[in-house]
Formats: C-alpha cells, sequence, structure tokens
C-alpha cells in the first residue's frame, strides 16, 4: 500500500471529476448535504476524507492508477456498503444499546450508528470552541451566583420566574458552594449549523449530560474504518479529555487519591449501557444509590469488606432524585443524607447538584445580557434568537410571528410530552389558539427561531440500493472542566441525526448517530496507531471490595446458573425416562415425580408419572416453556427468565459474551415453545440445546471471568445450590429405593453427571455403597457432595480472610460431606441392604438444612439488604 | 403576650430502625411581630451527627442522623416568644376587618410580572406553581367571582380566606401531609395545611405571590376549663404579598389575621419547604407518631403593642 502525503494527480482527477458526479448523482435522489458541498464543489475536508479513503481502497487492490478507471466510484460504493456493515455489525459485537421506555416490549434497541462520520473544519471548531469555552464560565458563574449572592436576579438580569420559580432550582442548594466553585464538570451543548455555515447554540445539558460514552464508542469504530483519512485530515483523539475529567475530579477533592464512583440510576435507565462502559473505561466503581449511604456527612460505598469512603460522585442520575430526605421524597434511586454530605464539602458531586434549570430554553434569553453585565462581551457562539414569554416586551414582539418560530416549554419537561411546536406546521385556528394559550400563561412559554437544520452526509442503505444522502443533524459538543475553574471542550461531538426525511432530531424518537471529526489545527502529525481495544484510563482503585449489592448478584446468578443447569438436566431425564419403553418402576417414578415437583417442574398437583404418565408429560412440558410462571411450577423457562434478570442487574461485570449467551439462550428456547403444542421430542431437543449453552455460561463463568471477590460469590451460590440440590436427589432416591433397577440406577447417575466416572470406577456393579461412595464421600469428583462443600468452604475462606473472618468456623459447626467421617459412613453402608441406608438419609436430608442456613448468614454478612425506606414527614397527626 | 410553646414529636417503631436522617425545622423565628426569646430542641436517642444551617430564606433547620438501631425517636422543641398584637380594629373576624390601604389586586399582579427594568422583589418567587400548591385552572375559577380588576387584595384575599373557611369541613382524617391542594379541594376537606395550600394555589392563579406559613396556634380552653397540656396543634396560614403594605397573613382555618396568638416557625412555597420534621428511614417497620403541642401564656407577660 502507497502512503504518500500528495495524492496522485490521476486520483485526485478521479475524484474532481467522475467522482464529485456520482456523488452529487446520489446525492440528488436524497438531498445534497451542505456541509459536503458548498454549491457544486466538494468542500475540502471531504476531498480529503475521499481522497485519503478511495487511495486506501485501491491501495489495498491494484494500486493507485486504477482510481480513475469509471468502475473505480461504483467499486468505491461497493467498498462502503461492506463498511457499513461493518459498523452495524460492531454495534451488536460491542452490545451498544439504548433502552427506549416508551417501546412496549422495554427491550434494550441497538444503538444506531451511520458510517460516515460529521467532519468539522477547523475554521467552524475553532468558533465552537472559543464561544462553549466562554458560555460554560458564564454557566458556572450564574450558578455561583444564583446560589449564592444572587445578584443576577436582584438586578434584574434574570426573572425570578425561571430561576427561582424553576421546579429544578434547589432550594437546598442554596448557600452551598461547591468545592473549587465548579458547579459544572460535563456540560453537553446542543448546536445546529445554518446553511451559511455559522454554528449555533440551541440547547444546553447541564445536569447529567449523556453521551461521553456513545461518543468513545463512535469514535472506536469510525476511526478504525477510514484510518488514513483520519490521520491526513489530523483529527484530533478525544482520550485526553477523558483523562483531564478524572484528574479534574480528584483535584477538587479534599482527597489526594479520591475514591471516584459512578452513579447510575440502574440498569432500567435508557442510557445504562453507557454508564456501565464509562465506569470500566474511567475505572470508576459504578454504583446505584442503594450502595451508597451517608454517616456522620460522609458518603460511603457498601461493599463485602465493609464501608468504604466515597469522596467524588459522577452521576448520572437526574439531581432532584439524589437524595429523599432534601430534595424529592418520592426517589428510590437517591441516597438519604447526600446533600448534608455535600454541604459539609465532604464529597464532590459532578455535577454539582441544582445545575438542571440552566436547561430551560428561556435561559438562552437572558444570557447575552448577562455576559455584557458580568464581562463586557458578547456571546461569541450566540444562541439560536430565543424570546421567554414572560418578559411582557418579548411577547407582544413574538406573537404576532408565530409562523416563523418554535414554541417550547419554560420549564423541566422529564416526560417529554411537550413536543416542540414549529409555528409554520400550525394551522390558522390552530396558531390563534396557541396565541391563546400562550397569553393565559406566559412565563411558561419560550419561543425559538425557526432554523432549518444543515445535513451531514449520511451512507443510505435504502429501498432504492445504496446512495450518499444526507440528513438533518445537530451536533452536542462537550466542555469538561480541567481542574478549578477551568474548562476544555471534548475535540470531537455526538452528532445526533434525525430520520430520513424528518428534521427533528431526538434519540428518544428513532435518530440515529455519527462519529463528530473536529479538525482543531492543533494536531501536527499524528503516527500514533488507532487502537482498537481501549484500556482503562485509570486502574480500578484496589483494596476496595466488591459492592454488596453486585456481591449479592452475583451469588444468586450463580445459584440460578445451577438451578438452569440441574433443572434442564432432571427435565431431560424425566422426559427420556417417560419416553422409553421400559416397563416403569414404582420406585422410580415415584422418585422422579417427587423431584419433579420439589425442582418446580410440575405443581404438587399433577398426578405422579405413576397415576397418569400422559397428563404428567403434558403438564411437564407445558410449565418448561412457562416464563411467568404462571401455571405455578417454577420450570425451566422461569428460572432462564430469572437469571436473565439477575445477569441483567450485574451486567457492569459480566465480558458481553456470557449477557449475551443468556439473552441468546432465553430467546432461543422461549421460541421452540411459542408453538403451541410441542412433541416429547422437540421438548427434549430443546432442552439438550439449552444444556449446551448452560455449558457455555458456566465455561464463561469458570474461564472468562477474574478470581476476585466477585467470582468467589457466584461460585459460592453454585456450590450451594448444588449441595441444596443433589443432597435432596440423592436421599430421596434413596429413600424410594429408586435404585433398586438398572435403570433407576442408572438415572441417578446421569442425574449427578456422573455416569462415566461409575463405570470407569466400579465397572458393572450397581450397589448403593459405590453410589454413595462417588456421589457422597468422593472427594474429586466434582459432582460428589463432598467435592462441592469442600470447595465451598476454601472459597468462603478466601472471600473472608480479610474482614469479618468468622465463616470458616460456622462451616465447622456444620455437618457438611467433605467433614463426615468415612469410616462411620462406611460401616454403615458395610452391610450393604438397604434397611440400614436411614443414618445416610438422615444426613444427607440435614445437608439440606445446612446448606440453607450457610445461604442465609451469607446474606445476613455481605448482602445490602436493600431494605425499603420510608419517608416520614410528621405533623399530620395532630395539625390545625 | 409571651408564649411559651413545647412541641414534642414521637415516633415509636415496631421493628428497629437502622439508620436515618432527618431535618427538622422547629425554631420559631424572630419577625417585625415576633420576637424568639430562646429555642432548644432535644433529640432522643442522641443522634449520631447533629448540624444547623440556614434555607434558602435564613430560617434555622437542623439535621441529624443515626446509624445505630433505635426503636424510637422523641424530638422535642422548647421555646418562648413574644408575639405582637395586631390592631384592635384587625382582630376578629375577617368579615368586621378592613385594612384601608390596599393596592387592586390587577396593579399587585402587573407588579410581580417581570420586567427587565424593574427592582429587585424577593416576593416574586412565590407566584409560580410549588410542589404542593400547583397553580390550576380550577383554583382560577374558584377566585374568578371575587377578582373584579379594582377589588383590593387585601378584600381579595379576605373574601377568598372566608369563602374556604365557609366551604370547607374541618376533618382531619380526609387528608395526609403529602395531599395536594387539588385533591382537598376536590374534597372540600381537610386540615389547616389543605385549607392554606387551596388558598395560596388560588392567590397564585392571579399571579399575586402567597407563600405557606408553618406555625403554632394559642388556643384558648372552653371556658371553665384548665388548660390541657399538649392539646394544642402545630398550625398553618397563609400570606399574601401586598406591595408597600408587605405581607398579610391570613388564617383560612379560624377565618381571621393572623394575630398575638400565632407565633411563625417558618415561611415557604407550601408544606413541602418546611415541614417541622421530616426524615428518612431503613427499617423500622409501622410506625406510631404522637405529636403533642403546647403554647402557653407565660405569667406576668407583657405584650408588644406600640
Amino acid at each position: 500500500m502507497t502512503r504518500t502525503s500528495t495524492p496522485n494527480a490521476s486520483l485526485r482527477d478521479a475524484i474532481d471529476r467522475s467522482f464529485v458526479e456520482r456523488l452529487a448523482q446520489d446525492c440528488a435522489f436524497a438531498a445534497k448535504s451542505e456541509m459536503m458541498f458548498s454549491g457544486d464543489e466538494l468542500a475540502p475536508h471531504w476531498k480529503s476524507f475521499f481522497e485519503q479513503s478511495l487511495r486506501a481502497h485501491h491501495g489495498l487492490r491494484s494500486g493507485v492508477e486504477a482510481a480513475d478507471s469509471p468502475e473505480s466510484v461504483e467499486s468505491f460504493r461497493a467498498r462502503l456498503l461492506e463498511l457499513n456493515a461493518t459498523v452495524q455489525r460492531r454495534v451488536a459485537d460491542n452490545g451498544i444499546t439504548y433502552n427506549v421506555y416508551s417501546d412496549a416490549s422495554s427491550q434494550a434497541r441497538p444503538w444506531s450508528l451511520d458510517l460516515l462520520p460529521m467532519i468539522v473544519p477547523q475554521h467552524e471548531w475553532q468558533s465552537i470552541e472559543r464561544g462553549v469555552l466562554q458560555r460554560v464560565h458564564l454557566l458556572n458563574d450564574v450558578l455561583n451566583d444564583v446560589y449564592g449572592a444572587q445578584t443576577l436576579v436582584k438586578r434584574g438580569l434574570l426573572p425570578t420566574a425561571i430561576v427561582k420559580a424553576h421546579p429544578r432550582y434547589l432550594r437546598p442548594a442554596h448557600g452551598i458552594a461547591p468545592p473549587g466553585g465548579t458547579h459544572l464538570h460535563i456540560t453537553g451543548f446542543d448546536l445546529a449549523r445554518g446553511a451559511d455555515g455559522t454554528w449555533w447554540i440551541i440547547s444546553q445539558r447541564t445536569d447529567a449530560p449523556s453521551g461521553l460514552g456513545y461518543l468513545l464508542e463512535n469514535r472506536m469504530i469510525v476511526s478504525r474504518l477510514f484510518p488514513d483519512a483520519f490521520r491526513e485530515l489530523r483529527i484530533e483523539r478525544v482520550l485526553e479529555a477523558y483523562k483531564g475529567l478524572m484528574s479534574s475530579l480528584a483535584s477538587h477533592s479534599k482527597v489526594s487519591s479520591p475514591h471516584i464512583v459512578l452513579l447510575t440510576p440502574g440498569p432500567f435507565n435508557e442510557t445504562y449501557f453507557e454508564h456501565v462502559y464509562l465506569a470500566r473505561y474511567l475505572g470508576l466503581t459504578l454504583a446505584e444509590g442503594g450502595d451508597l449511604v451517608v454517616r456522620n456527612e460522609r458518603v460511603w460505598l457498601k461493599t463485602i469488606k465493609g464501608l468504604s469512603p466515597v469522596d467524588v460522585i459522577l452521576r448520572r442520575l437526574d439531581d432532584d432524585f439524589l437524595d429523599p430526605l432534601e430534595l424529592r421524597s418520592d426517589s428510590a434511586l437517591g441516597i438519604p443524607g447526600l446533600i448534608q454530605a455535600y454541604r459539609a464539602g465532604n464529597v464532590v458531586l459532578a455535577n454539582a447538584p441544582g445545575s438542571a434549570w440552566l436547561e430551560s430554553s428561556a435561559v438562552l434569553a437572558f444570557l447575552p445580557r448577562i455576559a455584557d453585565a458580568l464581562y463586557g462581551e458578547a456571546m461569541s457562539l450566540p444562541s439560536i434568537a430565543t424570546w421567554w414569554c414572560g418578559e411582557q416586551s418579548a411577547m407582544q414582539s413574538m406573537l404576532p410571528a408565530l409562523e416563523s418560530l418554535v414554541i417550547k416549554p419554560t420549564y423541566s419537561d422529564r416526560a417529554r410530552r411537550f413536543v416542540p411546536v414549529t409555528g409554520h406546521s400550525l394551522s390558522e385556528r390552530e396558531r390563534k389558539q396557541w396565541v391563546a394559550r400562550i397569553a393565559r400563561k406566559p412565563e411558561n412559554f419560550v419561543a425559538q427561531a425557526y432554523l432549518p437544520l444543515s445535513r451531514t452526509p449520511t451512507f443510505d442503505t435504502g429501498g432504492s440500493g445504496s446512495v450518499l444522502g444526507s440528513r438533518a443533524a445537530m451536533l452536542r459538543v462537550y466542555a469538561i472542566s480541567d481542574g478549578v475553574g477551568q474548562w476544555r471542550v471534548l475535540p470531537g461531538g455526538l452528532a445526533r441525526v434525525a430520520p430520513p426525511g424528518k428534521e427533528i432530531v431526538s434519540m428518544y424518537r428513532g435518530g440515529s448517530s455519527a462519529d463528530v471529526w473536529a479538525v482543531t489545527g492543533r494536531v501536527r502529525e499524528d503516527r500514533a496507531p488507532l487502537s482498537s481495544m481501549l484500556t482503562p484510563i485509570r486502574t480500578h482503585q484496589s483494596g476496595i471490595g466488591i459492592t454488596s449489592r453486585a456481591a449479592e448478584n452475583l451469588f444468586w446468578l450463580g445459584r440460578y446458573t445451577e438451578r438452569l443447569d440441574n433443572s434442564t438436566r432432571l427435565a431431560r431425564i424425566t422426559l427420556e425416562a417417560l419416553a422409553s419403553n421400559d416397563e416403569g418402576n414404582a420406585n422410580t417414578e415415584s422418585w422422579l415425580s417427587a423431584l419433579a415437583v420439589e425442582n418446580g417442574l410440575v405443581t404438587k398437583e399433577v398426578p405422579t408419572m405413576r397415576q397418569s404418565a400422559a397428563v404428567f408429560e403434558r403438564a411437564l412440558i407445558a410449565s418448561l416453556a412457562d416464563r411467568d410462571a404462571g401455571l405455578g411450577a417454577y420450570s425451566v423457562a422461569a428460572t432462564l427468565q430469572t437469571l436473565k434478570q439477575t445477569a441483567f442487574a450485574v451486567r457492569e461485570r459480566l465480558a458481553l459474551e456470557q449477557w449475551t449467551l443468556v439473552t441468546a439462550s432465553e430467546q432461543e428456547f422461549h421460541s421452540t415453545f411459542s408453538n403451541r403444542s410441542v412433541s416429547s421430542q422437540a421438548a427434549l431437543r430443546a432442552l439438550e440445546r439449552l444444556a449446551q449453552q448452560v455449558m457455555a455460561m458456566t465455561g464463561a463463568q469458570a474461564d472468562r471471568m477474574t478470581r476476585d471477590d466477585g467470582w468467589r460469590m457466584l461460585s459460592v451460590g453454585r456450590q450451594i445450590e448444588r449441595l441444596v440440590m443433589l443432597s435432596h436427589a440423592l436421599a430421596e432416591a434413596l429413600e424410594a429405593n429408586a435404585i433398586s433397577t438398572d435403570s433407576g440406577f442408572a438415572l441417578v447417575l446421569a442425574l449427578f453427571d456422573s455416569t462415566i466416572t461409575y463405570r470407569a470406577r466400579y465397572l458393572q456393579r450397581r450397589d448403593a455403597r459405590s453410589l454413595v461412595e462417588l456421589l457422597a464421600l468422593d472427594r474429586d469428583n466434582p459432582r460428589s457432595l463432598a467435592w462441592v462443600s469442600q470447595t465451598l468452604q476454601s472459597r468462603l475462606a478466601k472471600l473472608d480472610n480479610t474482614a469479618m473472618g468468622v465463616l470458616p468456623e460456622l462451616l465447622q459447626e456444620r455437618s457438611l460431606p467433605h467433614q463426615w467421617s468415612e469410616s462411620l459412613i462406611q460401616s454403615q453402608l458395610s452391610r450393604g441392604d438397604a434397611g440400614d441406608l436411614a443414618p445416610i438419609i438422615d444426613r444427607l436430608k440435614s445437608v439440606i438444612d445446612e446448606a440453607s442456613g450457610l445461604s442465609d448468614v451469607i446474606s445476613q454478612r455481605y448482602f445490602s439488604h436493600a431494605q425499603r425506606t420510608q419517608t416520614l414527614g410528621a405533623g399530620s397527626a395532630n395539625e390545625g | 403576650m409571651r408564649l411559651a410553646i413545647t412541641h414534642e414529636t414521637h415516633y415509636r417503631y415496631s421493628s428497629d430502625v437502622e439508620q436515618a436522617h432527618h431535618v427538622a425545622m422547629l425554631y420559631p423565628l424572630s419577625t417585625p411581630t415576633q420576637d424568639l426569646m430562646w429555642a432548644r430542641v432535644d433529640i432522643y436517642p442522641q443522634p449520631d451527627t447533629q448540624s444547623e444551617s440556614l434555607d434558602a430564606l435564613q430560617q434555622r433547620r437542623l439535621y441529624f442522623d443515626f446509624s445505630q438501631p433505635h426503636s424510637e425517636l422523641k424530638v422535642v422543641a422548647h421555646s418562648e416568644v413574644i408575639t405582637r398584637a395586631l390592631p384592635s380594629n384587625q382582630q376578629g373576624k375577617l368579615d368586621r376587618v378592613a385594612i384601608p390601604v390596599s393596592l387592586a389586586w390587577t396593579e399587585v399582579a402587573d407588579y410581580m410580572r417581570y420586567n427587565a427594568n424593574q427592582s429587585f422583589d424577593g416576593a416574586r418567587e412565590f407566584v409560580q406553581s410549588s410542589p404542593l400548591a400547583l397553580v390550576a385552572p380550577v383554583f382560577a375559577r374558584y377566585v374568578e367571582d371575587l377578582a373584579t380588576p379594582s377589588t383590593s387584595v387585601f378584600r381579595l384575599a379576605s373574601e377568598l380566606c372566608q369563602r374556604i373557611h365557609r366551604e370547607f369541613a374541618y376533618a382531619p382524617d380526609a387528608t395526609d401531609v403529602d395531599t395536594s391542594p387539588l385533591r382537598a379541594f376536590e374534597l372540600k376537606r381537610g386540615v389547616c395545611q389543605d385549607f392554606a395550600q387551596v388558598m395560596i394555589a388560588s392567590l397564585r392563579s392571579l399571579g399575586l405571590a402567597a407563600r405557606y406559613v408553618s406555625g403554632y396556634l394559642l388556643t384558648e380552653p372552653p371556658p371553665g376549663q384548665p388548660r390541657l397540656i399538649g392539646a394544642d396543634a402545630s398550625h398553618a396560614w397563609v400570606a399574601v404579598y401586598c406591595p408597600r403594605a408587605g405581607w398579610l397573613e391570613f388564617d383560612p382555618t379560624n377565618n381571621c389575621l393572623a394575630g398575638e396568638g400565632h407565633v411563625v416557625v417558618a415561611y415557604g412555597r407550601d408544606y413541602s419547604d418546611v415541614p417541622p420534621l421530616r426524615g428518612v428511614i431503613r427499617g423500622g417497620g409501622a410506625h406510631t407518631l404522637q405529636v403533642r403541642v403546647t403554647v402557653m401564656p407565660v405569667d406576668g407577660s407583657t405584650t408588644l403593642d406600640g
């Protein structure tokens, strides 16, 4: 591949002539992008983009000269199509999702990413950067003022009605100065570009702006597809800004190496994917409100090693939900007392609570006056013309011009009920109604000039084949704190692209996104390889235990995985026994029936196999697929569903493929049974398939997870579940004398997955003693009870060797299989006939209680006991 | 009048509370018509942390928390205040009271609206909706016929106050602390807090500034009976703003102006800004709550008129 810095003349010609013509032709199908063209000319940065990409493309094949052949455009288009497919595959592979609440199925939806980046040329970027820096300084000063001296309101520069009457002006934050006077650590600005190339601020995201994780993912995917163009255009990399944010957060803390957590509302939030992603990448603990607690005006993380102090909270939870004591009392996501800890100066909150009211469009109308009053400056990057209707003079001048305006709400609109109304889309009658509505409550409304959005180039693979088209787009850029009193603009951004033919840009309403390439003018030469993997920029703080919540979820993930494994196996064995032509043995059948009830495969109302094999089988198959346990039995599909929910709650600790495995097997299993009548054979096949998938899950748990406390919790969960299930199964088998026949004996071995081991060791022998030896006492067979309880003990010992190390002693007090004196058991078994099995059966049964008791002790010791909080507001009982 | 106040709040929990965070607003204010002599808040059991700060209106609030299990919480606020009596022509039932100097409500509403050149007035933050006093069309309709353009703001508020007193039934079990004025309005029942919030929402629907007053009321025992300790109540009423005259305080529960029997603890946009004691607890099971308030004239008290 040739890499020279000036493109070959023939290539340039090709781009100038045929390529541009073809592009323009393409664009005629859709609409021409003003960002890519100026008039009929391809803008220089786009020309360069195509030159580099073409050259790389042809360089890969037959050299630069091929570019001037007429087919080259066609083949380049084919190449773009390939690359586009790569984008979609990577999005899927990386598991990038965006949850949409409005979606009835409430499934996470794949993130939508366009192939082509939005390229912002140097002169445009520099004016954006200058303007954003000025603006973030100004907004931060405004916040310091309105929560402090309040001179802006007193001087009439800001109306009381849009500050103190705004529901997101947080009165409890009044009088609190955040560390370093920094309210805003991450601020997002939504910009739109006019056709003339001027950028305007449309809105400001000052509370807890989303997008920094998606932005990184977009960059990782798109830059690698056009590495030459990326280098030649001297696109600045974004990683420094993230590192800068981390050191800036640290520099605001009183502590020299602070513990920083990322506070998420949890897995049901629409942008949860990026909370997980950012936490991993930034090396932060991902915490939900319930993981944190305030004591002595300090914030602590609940971990399995006890409480660990938290110094900085990067929050993705809306500020009014942060503290049910002082803010919204109905918030179950917050941390009681957090505002007091913040007031006491013991925690950095990024962003500081109380900044969300700045997101009101009404604020934009007042910033020019404030900038003038405070700095004697004009806004270098202006907001789109905005009027707050609560200002009478503004309302009167603006109402007649409603046709050319967009109406927005003054106050926050979390439910997104208020879709901005564009005046020109209204009928005469509707317009009159709006005028009247605004006049009734003018302070509730804001009017903004309507700006047709500039179009960014897109590669559309629509109905008429793939074309280079364009779509309306907005650009979100980020100002990031850079030490006390300083900010930097992240060089890049998140372009949000409207659906085809639409002018409204919203990820929520079905748009897509594009990577943003900023030509900042700072990059001289860039030879560093584009990395394909993100290595965390900060190693996770060592010595901090995993959160109690994560521990609890992992414990249960272990239990459910094991339960799924066991019930899948039991269901198979039972169906096979039903299908076999053997004359059923009463003992075996009663054993299997009892196990099926005990393990949730059928309800106890269902006739036993002996009573009616057909009814039993039908009930068993019906319950297999019953996800919601509506039939009363808690069978395979229900376990799988719970397993999925548990895995979802702890997704941040699982490798992507582990999660994908769970969702894929859940879907597959479910779809097999979507058909009403499933034959026994089909059910067996589905169970066999599921068994393989479960094996892959347990394999991934064993091979792919770091051996940390989290993994130990998962393992402990699995061993406990296995101990309970197998002890019970064995005790029942012995009690029901299910092992008296060859087939019964084989079934017990199959259930323990020990058929081959047994044969290898005991050949054709078939007696209770050998069975108990292998399945209960053997310490080398991983399916034997002794092995399981021994493993359990060693995991618990490791888990516990730090703080609260009493568990091993607790284990000592319990009678678990690996502690049984073998000689004692042997003597009981030596006489060989079934009558003497009673003491063994009793022991096995006691294991069930011991294991359940142990589960309770672990839960008491390690888990958070997220008892629900209650809110008290005294005084009602005796009020006047 | 010199008044001694004891306000005891006692929670008993059916199971231990593991963790609790509380904020109390229990110190009476010093205002132009009320002097706070002293105040003290006792908390049992002893909290782990206790710290005082000022809210957005410079009113004292007390934060405290517990991380030790406890089965009850008792908070007792003691204080003494000296209150000033209203002029004699402003005492008694509202229909006999008139304040001559009062602007037309329309002028006041105009004054409340923003324009860039106006001088600052802190009252303007009490014009918009707040969590428990949402401005809604029903309130505008409720007050509509009283609001002829020339009606003075005093007259308007007074008639509204009388109307609420007349039309709403006092019913302690009909509502609770979170009841919205909309609900109380539908029910036409409630307690002082509901009456106050209905009145606030109605006044705000006209563009007037109204705020919530949390406090106590001295009640007179029936003739011939001794004063009962703990039989009084925490109380709530309404302040409406009139430029020049300042905040005029109406008590819709008792159909009168707030006078020397009214003790102010805190002002807010509605109850949610100034609950006497709030908390978030973990654990605790079910709880019982007992509140006892005693407002008692101190012997040999002097009045502050003049």
